[in-house]
C-alpha cells in the first residue's frame, strides 16, 4: 500500500441532517487541501453511501456511522463503518435506471460506481468496512475527452 | 429549505435557494414545490442557480415534480452548476429534462420557506 496522509477522521448519527452537516464538515475540512472537482466526487460518493445506510443499515434505529478519509499519492482513500445491517455491494448499480422511465431513486451505488474505484466490502463480525478509492476527477475527464 | 417564485414571459420560475439539495430536504423541497406549482405558468423552470450541490435523492424529487406536473406541463431546468450538470449528465437525466443555461430575468411573485 502506497504512502497514505491522513486528512479526516469523523463519526456521526445516521441521521439524515447530521450526514448533511457531517459532509458540510468534510467540504470545508478539505477544501484547502484537495481539488475543488475532486472533492464534489468524494462529496457525492459519501453522500450517496451514507444515505443508504441510513435508510438500508438502520431502517428502523438511530446508528453511527463513521468515516476516515486518507490522502494517496492520486487519490482520496475512504474508508465508511457502520453497524447496521449487513449488505453486498456487488450486485448494487451495475446498470443506471433508465431515463425515459423517469425513476425517482435507484441512482445512489450506480452513481458511486462511476465516481469511485477499487470498491472493497468485508463484514468485519457486526460492522460494515466499505473501503473506496476517488480519483482525481479533472485529469481523468481530460484524458478521456482527448 | 426556501423557495422564489417568479414569472418570466408564461412561465411559472421556482428558484430553489439552497446550497444543497440533498435526502435531508428532499422531501421538504417536493412538498414546497407541490405547493408553488398550484400558480400558473407554462413551462415551470426550476433556477438551480444557488445549488451547489445535488444528490440522488434530490434529483429524485426533481423527477417527482415533473411527474406530478403531467404531460402538459414541462418541468425545464436552468443555471446548472458544474457539479449538478454532472450529476445529471452521470444519470443521463439531462436527455429527459430541457436545461437552460442562464437563469431567465423575472418579476418576483413570491416565496416560501
Amino acid at each position: 500500500m502506497a504512502h497514505q496522509e491522513p486528512l479526516l477522521l469523523i463519526d456521526c448519527r445516521s441521521t439524515l441532517e447530521d450526514i448533511r452537516t457531517t459532509l458540510q464538515i468534510v467540504e470545508t475540512t478539505l477544501s484547502g487541501p484537495i481539488d475543488p472537482a475532486q472533492l464534489a466526487d468524494i462529496n457525492l460518493v459519501l453522500t450517496e453511501l451514507m444515505t443508504n445506510i441510513a435508510r438500508h443499515g438502520y431502517p428502523d434505529t438511530t446508528g453511527h456511522i463513521s468515516l476516515r478519509l486518507c490522502r494517496g499519492p492520486d487519490s482520496v482513500e475512504c474508508q465508511i463503518v457502520d453497524t447496521g445491517a449487513p449488505f453486498d455491494p456487488t450486485s448494487l448499480g451495475q446498470n443506471p435506471p433508465e431515463p425515459m422511465a423517469f425513476p425517482e431513486g435507484g441512482f445512489g451505488w450506480f452513481i458511486i460506481r462511476q465516481l469511485a474505484r477499487h470498491i472493497r466490502y468485508q463484514r468485519d463480525r457486526d460492522r460494515n468496512v466499505l473501503r473506496l478509492s476517488v480519483p482525481m476527477a479533472q485529469v481523468a475527464e481530460t484524458v478521456s475527452s482527448v | 429549505m426556501q423557495v422564489k417564485l417568479g414569472r418570466a414571459e408564461g412561465a411559472l420560475v421556482i428558484a430553489v435557494e439552497e446550497e444543497r439539495l440533498d435526502a435531508a430536504v428532499a422531501i421538504a423541497f417536493k412538498e414546497m414545490v407541490r405547493e408553488a406549482i398550484t400558480q400558473p405558468g407554462v413551462p415551470v423552470i426550476l433556477d438551480l442557480s444557488r445549488v451547489q450541490f445535488l444528490d440522488s435523492s434530490g434529483l429524485g424529487a426533481i423527477v417527482g415534480v415533473m411527474k406530478l406536473l403531467g404531460p402538459d406541463r414541462p418541468l425545464e431546468v436552468a443555471a446548472l452548476s458544474d457539479n449538478v450538470r454532472k450529476l445529471f449528465r452521470l444519470t443521463r437525466m439531462d436527455t429527459v429534462f430541457r436545461i437552460h443555461d442562464d437563469a431567465p430575468a423575472t418579476e418576483t411573485i413570491g416565496a416560501a420557506e
